[in-house]
């Protein structure tokens, strides 16, 4: 009996799988089960890591204010720098959103929870895209949507005061580099068209050297590198990240040598962080769906297995 | 000469702190690669145009998609080039965002247009250091309209295909032929189960505050998996040290289409 409903599931097998993917997917959605999830070590680091910006911030303009009063050599610099640290006293966070739609569906719920971390603790946000200019549409509506729809958590976020989106400009990597040093000469002006220098928030933000944390939002291959070359190892900045889940592997190495501070993993890592927050939202949401699948993936390696053993003992 | 130039201009930005280097050579090469990516667009245009016209012209097999690209291609060419005021709005509406501390915050434009609304032309004030600059126009509605009802459910369809793919794959392909085959099978079931909150619905030993399949995917992550990883990096930098330097010399000139 059981032979043969095997040997009926290996005749009809595409079908009946791509109904169960169809459920799999769509029941969760109607569903309101609340999934506790601990959030992991590499989560937990980038969390911690925005969290930490304020303190970051007054460190740094600690450290400055010290250095000024010991060292006469660059005076006039240095008192540019703290000026300008001092615009910003809870820190800034730059946010690299460096996805298209095909992963918008893993990314944009960890873009949007980092978003709303930093706006909750007041934290003003620069939002860039530099890899694909497919994604700067949907990284403003994603950053727009993080400002206007508070949850009743914080004030609603102003651009120019409160968040700044620079949306693409080509370049890639020397695009990366030239924020390093001069982010106006990188992007002359907002996706609006605004010019920085008439933004207030820009006044206290000159390049990376002003940036507390550079978070990189990204499904692409390559642009972690990219990022941690120039933001980690030219300008030795704090840098996490989020990624689709198949690319963690790949960048699991970076963590464990401190060049990242922390790493989300996918969807799973959204709804990781959202938890540490306190926060439930579209990552939280979509874990049910994807637990149902990846039991289904099981289920399935395991029929495939069965049926495979139970023909090669027939054919014995 | 210039492939050399470049490349060590690129080189000194990691080793030359001097003000020039890092601020005008690099401004130098940024303006330059916009400059040459702009005619490698124009380029890549005419290429486009040649190739699909050729297909339609010699009737080549499937020249119907050759239609179909280029009616694309030319159809978002040229709304994209559109006045961004353009478009056959129907409807506006206003709406004003207030703060708890009753201040006025922005004023949201929606344009509704004849293909419906959309987010992207939700128009907020935006403070500058002369005050707030009302209602910011910053997209083409149409432009924006292709890419959110045409654009991102394409991408997203042919991307959520790879499930369906993925699902029959499990099942035709990931059995264990071999004992190496059956070890790869059970790191990709552990990490499979360690990535969902299964533990929620099955009783599981917890070790170091997290549930066993969690514990176990992360180990194969921190240990197996980083060593393998760190060594394939470490060779491909090497590899690619080696390549950049036969590059910057002229040894290997792979961007004139051949070796030497």
């Amino acid at each position: 009996m059981m032979t043969l409903v095997l040997r009926w599931f290996d005749c009809n097998y595409r079908r009946v799988i791509y109904v169960l993917v169809v459920l799999c997917v769509l029941v969760p959605a109607f569903l309101t089960v609340r999934l506790r999830i601990k959030p992991a070590g590499a989560t937990q680091g980038l969390y911690d890591a925005v969290e930490g910006i304020p303190a970051a911030r007054r460190a740094a303009i600690a450290k400055l204010e010290a250095e000024l009063t010991q060292s006469t050599n660059n005076h006039d610099k240095l008192t540019a720098h703290l000026q300008r640290l001092r615009m910003h006293t809870n820190g800034v966070l730059l946010i690299s959103l460096d996805f298209d739609p095909s992963s918008a569906p893993e990314l944009t719920p960890q873009a949007e929870i980092i978003l709303r971390h930093a706006f909750m603790r007041g934290i003003p946000v620069v939002a860039v895209v530099v890899s694909t200019p497919v994604g700067a549409q949907l990284a403003q509506s994603i950053v727009d949507r993080a400002a206007r729809e508070t949850q009743g958590r914080y004030d609603i976020k102003l651009a120019g005061r409160d968040y700044v989106y620079l949306g693409y400009r080509p370049g890639y990597f020397n695009l990366i580099l030239q924020m390093g040093e001069d982010i106006s000469r990188a992007y002359a002006t907002d996706y609006a068209g605004t010019p920085l220098h008439d933004l207030p928030m820009m006044q206290g933000i000159k390049n990376l050297n002003d940036i507390d944390l550079v978070a990189v939002v990204t499904g692409f291959v390559g642009v972690p590198e990219t990022w941690i070359q120039v933001v980690k190892t030219k300008y030795n900045r704090p840098l996490g990240m989020g990624m689709t889940a198949v690319s963690v592997a790949d960048y699991t190495p970076y963590l464990h040598s401190k060049q990242l501070v922390g790493l989300l993993p996918g969807m799973r890592g959204a709804a990781e962080y959202e938890m540490a927050l306190d926060a439930p939202g579209a990552g939280t949401r979509g874990m049910l769906a994807q637990l149902a699948s990846h039991v289904l993936i099981i289920v399935l390696i395991a029929l495939g297995n069965a049926l495979f053993f139970v023909q090669r003992r027939n054919r014995s | 000469m210039l492939c050399i130039g470049c490349g060590i201009i690129m080189l000194l930005q990691f080793f030359v702190p001097l003000e020039f280097v890092q601020r005008d050579m690099l401004q130098w090469v940024n303006d330059s690669a916009i400059v040459v990516a702009t005619f490698g667009l124009a380029i890549g245009l005419a290429s486009l145009v040649h190739v699909h016209s050729t297909r339609i012209r010699r009737r080549a097999r499937g020249w119907a998609l050759s239609v179909v690209t280029l009616a694309c291609a030319t159809v978002v060419a040229v709304i994209g080039l559109l006045k961004s005021d353009w478009g056959p709005v129907v409807a506006r509406s206003q709406r004003y965002d207030v703060l708890p501390n009753g201040v006025t915050a922005g004023v949201i434009e929606v344009t509704h247009t004849l293909f419906g609304y959309q987010t992207a032309t939700v128009f907020t004030n935006t403070v500058t250091a002369a005050g707030v600059v009302p209602l910011q126009h910053r997209s083409v509605p149409m432009f924006d309209w292709f890419y959110n009802y045409i654009m991102y459910p394409l991408m997203s369809t042919v991307f959520a295909l790879l499930a369906f793919y993925m699902m029959t794959a499990a099942y035709r392909a990931m059995r264990a032929k071999s004992w190496e085959a059956g070890l790869l099978l059970a790191a990709a079931l552990i990490v499979l189960l360690g990535q969902v909150p299964v533990d929620q619905f099955v009783r599981l030993p917890a070790i170091d505050g997290v549930s066993l399949f969690e514990w176990l995917k992360l180990k194969i992550l921190d240990y197996p998996n980083t060593a393998a990883k760190r060594s394939i990096i470490i060779g491909v930098a090497l590899g690619g040290l080696a390549t950049s330097i036969k590059i910057l010399t002229g040894i290997e000139k792979p961007y004139l289409g051949g070796r030497g």
